[in-house]
């Protein structure tokens, strides 16, 4: 069975959606963190499959500027995590609820 | 096609046969003596303080992020070295301009953090942010160690141990350590025990 | 070369917004000593700003011809445009932050470059035409606004802000990946080469009669992600958390920047995915009915004005994309000229409505920072009793803005929103013009009950007109708001140059 771009894809839409739903169930900001990078890094692989797909270049470079991104999101992602663990103590999303209807 | 993964599959399965014989192995094959130093965790031969589970500086968080940052810009540079190999003398010129102008943009965030201090490592020279960390957060905060290093000779009788071993039978300090010293835990020197 | 310098000098005004950042960045850590950042950095930033107006206009007067950066961006007038309002507003909320950062002992050089590298983003948002360049100058936009969100450090809400609107966002954007990675697979089924060009795109949707799913699919991800950052309703919960959280000055030039960036970018992708309309029309016109509703009705019951000035946004959100509904309506009962006319004028009147709703908001949440003492925020209605007896200048410019943010004449607000009225008149979208009527009558109630809280409520015991020290910045900033809302709203023509080149945006 030969491996197609259909797979590829279908392989990055699981991720995705392990991602989302590990995003919406999920209470330790680092670990929902994680859960982004899981959907980013899914997105990633269909570029690259449909870059291969359609023979182009553009595909790869797509995931360079994505992967750019996510790192600089990773770094204040982390600097507010660190931020907030130092004032509280705890970085629990239930008990990092202040503010409510 | 299929037939193609079947070195892979070969692969883990000799992976996974020899790590589970050897675990396996050393469980049926060695000899099983414990006492409360081997069942202590290992850590480099320093006898452990304190948990596990240490904190440590925030500055390791701190270069973590500008690394990710760093590093990941870097993965600009592969693409263009790339291209511009493959140019004429006067685009060089052109692409050597345009990767200086990203260069230049990376380093004004790096003496940007120079100048925040973000990299200095010894913060004694700077005050702390006393209206972040306020007495009560550093009360509770355990004392950042590595090891036992800067604590001086570990004096052994104070060295928190867990509940005795069946094995072992000592229920007091006084009588583990008797025991220890019968059992040549002490390091002898060379010619001492040649002496012996 | 030749086109590269073309290109460069087409996109003047955000490489001159970028470069005042860095200067500003390398600044505040050059000289830590220096006392003074709370004069020379927001100064630096403002002329900065008004380096970036000018060469905006100039670009607006003398549009560039051919491709730029090879069709990756764009310096059309509507490009312009968006990056006018959105420089009046970053210079807005440079005056008053001086004032806010002051009062609150917060004055870090760091804010204004945020604010710079933020506002480049939203331009960069306004001019993107390639999906991988809008998605990294929402990144731009984004990043920096997390920070910013955090920007008070010390107070827990400040960081809790942070934190929603870090997670939030960041998951937002991963849906607005997916969606640009799926756009490019679609992209391959018709015809041309596979691209995230949106003119291409456009180009060729419109020699099609179906297209793929996998664009279709692409497209609503992407309007998943980009609804995150304009707060539509299925996607706002963040919205009211985030803007009482963070510090008033940055949520007043979030409240305005977020916005226009992601309305430019959802205009413009909309725009080139109007030949099949067909597809999504009718889901941008139920999020807008919702928006109204949802923002409007929520807003009725709070008594934190920030709060509810954050879900006013939302409503305000809704009202813009009934002009976006307008502007991509293609139905099939009217002439290709009327079409044209209907197109044009709800373009003309989304960007009337963005301007308005910026000076309008920031000015409102620079009261807000007028009146703030030294270390404390005003935030509640309670803060607000009486304030016509204790503070008129304050409660009368309050005023204005309510009457503004509730569309009532003579301001602009008014104005604007019968402008988006005819505009969804004109596209033959008469229920949504009626639901939009209802929709700012339900809003006049809450509006009006601040002015009722100002006006003819006793002031507590113990609350003194003190106002903010060394208020300059926030009352200049304040002072062109109130003179512009009305000024505008009297003499709308004023802004026509503005409209006319938001509405020259062309359908594919």
């Amino acid at each position: 069975m030969a491996i197609t771009t259909q797979h590829y894809l279908i392989l990055s839409a699981i991720l995705f959606t392990i991602g989302v739903i590990g995003v919406l169930i999920k209470r330790n900001p680092i670990v929902i963190f994680m859960c982004i990078e899981l959907m980013l890094n899914a997105v990633n692989l269909s570029f690259v499959a449909l870059g291969r797909h359609y023979g182009q270049i553009n595909g790869q470079m797509y995931v360079i500027f994505a992967l750019a991104v996510a790192a600089a999101e990773v770094s204040v992602g982390l600097g507010i995590i660190v931020a907030i663990f130092r004032s509280r103590e705890t970085i629990d999303i239930n008990e990092v609820n202040l503010m409510k209807f | 096609m299929a037939s193609s993964y079947l070195p892979i599959l070969v692969m883990i399965g000799v992976a996974t046969a020899v790590a589970v014989a050897m675990v396996v192995g050393s469980f049926l094959l060695g000899p099983k003596k414990p006492n409360e130093y081997k069942s202590l965790p290992y850590e480099c031969g320093i006898i452990p303080v304190g948990s596990a589970r240490e904190r440590f500086p925030i500055k390791f968080y701190l270069i973590a992020m500008l690394f990710i940052v760093f590093d990941i810009e870097t993965v600009f540079l592969y693409p263009w070295a790339v291209t511009y190999s493959r140019q004429h003398l006067a685009m060089k010129m052109f692409y050597f301009s345009e990767m200086s102008v990203f260069v230049v943009i990376l380093f004004v965030g790096y003496f940007y953090i120079l100048g925040k201090g973000a990299l200095d490592w010894d913060e004694s020279e700077r005050t702390p942010n006393t209206d972040v960390i306020t007495p009560e957060i550093v009360a509770k905060r355990p004392k950042i160690r590595f090891g036992n290093e800067g604590s001086g000779p570990v004096d052994l009788s104070k060295v928190p141990i867990g509940p005795r071993l069946p094995v072992y039978g000592a229920s007091s300090q006084e009588e583990f350590q008797s025991y220890e010293r019968q059992n040549s835990y002490v390091p002898y020197t060379r010619s001492e025990k040649l002496l012996k | 070369m030749m086109n590269t310098e073309h290109s460069l000098s087409a996109i003047l005004p955000m490489q001159i917004v970028m470069i005042t950042g860095m200067l500003v960045l390398l600044l505040d850590s050059c000289i830590p000593a220096w006392r003074n950042a709370k004069i020379l950095s927001p100064g630096l930033s403002l002329i900065g700003v008004g380096i970036a107006f000018l060469s905006s206009l100039h670009i607006l007067n003398n549009p560039p011809v051919g491709k730029l950066f090879g069709g990756a961006i764009t310096a059309d007038p509507f490009s312009q445009a968006c990056s006018i309002i959105l420089l009046i507003t970053a210079a807005l909320a440079i005056l008053i932050a001086m004032t806010y950062l002051e009062n609150m002992d917060l004055n870090h050089g760091e804010y204004y470059c945020l604010v710079l590298f933020s506002t480049s983003g939203a331009m960069i948002m306004a001019s993107a035409l390639d999906l991988i360049v809008l998605f990294i100058a929402v990144e731009i936009l984004s990043v920096a606004l997390y920070v910013l969100a955090g920007f008070a450090r010390t107070k827990v809400r400040s960081e809790e802000a942070a934190l929603k609107y870090f997670l939030l966002g960041a998951f937002a954007a991963g849906f607005l990946l997916y969606g640009i990675a799926l756009i490019y697979g679609g992209s391959g089924f018709i015809g041309l080469n596979p691209t995230t060009n949106l003119a291409v795109i456009g180009k060729s949707l419109s020699m099609i009669s179906q297209p793929p799913a996998m664009m279709i699919m692409g497209l609503g991800l992407l309007l998943v992600g980009l609804g995150f950052k304009a707060g539509l309703v299925p996607f706002h919960m963040w919205t009211p958390d985030v803007y009482e959280g963070a510090p008033t000055s940055v949520t007043a030039y979030m409240a305005a920047a977020a916005k226009i960036g992601a309305f430019a970018a959802i205009l413009r992708v909309l725009n080139a995915f109007i030949p099949i309309s067909g597809y999504w029309l009718i889901v941008i016109e139920v999020i807008a009915v919702l928006t109204m509703f949802g923002g409007n009705i929520l807003a009725l019951t709070q008594d934190n004005v920030k709060r509810m000035l954050a879900y006013s946004s939302i409503a305000h959100a809704g009202y813009l994309l009934v002009a976006v509904a307008a502007a991509c309506n293609s139905g099939s009962k009217q002439s290709i000229l009327q079409q044209a006319t209907a197109h044009s004028s709800a373009f003309g009147a989304a960007a009337f409505y963005l301007l308005s709703y910026s000076l309008t908001t920031i000015g409102a949440f620079g009261v807000l920072i007028w009146l703030s003492k030294r270390g404390r925020d005003i935030q509640t209605l309670n803060d607000l009793k009486g304030l016509a007896r204790t503070d008129p200048a304050a409660a009368y410019t309050m005023l204005i803005f309510m009457l503004s943010l509730g569309g009532i004449p003579p301001t602009m607000g008014f104005m604007g929103k019968w402008f988006i009225f005819n505009a969804t008149m004109q596209s033959g979208q008469t229920w949504l013009a009626l639901l939009l009527g209802v929709a700012s009558i339900i809003s006049i109630y809450y509006y009006l009950h601040v002015v009722w809280v100002m006006c003819f409520q006793e002031p507590e015991e113990g609350t003194h007109s003190v106002r903010a020290e060394s208020a300059n910045g926030v009352q200049t900033s304040i002072y062109v708001a109130v003179g512009s809302t009305l000024l505008f709203g009297i003499l709308p023509n004023l802004v026509q140059p503005l409209m006319d080149a938001a509405s020259s945006l062309l359908r594919p």
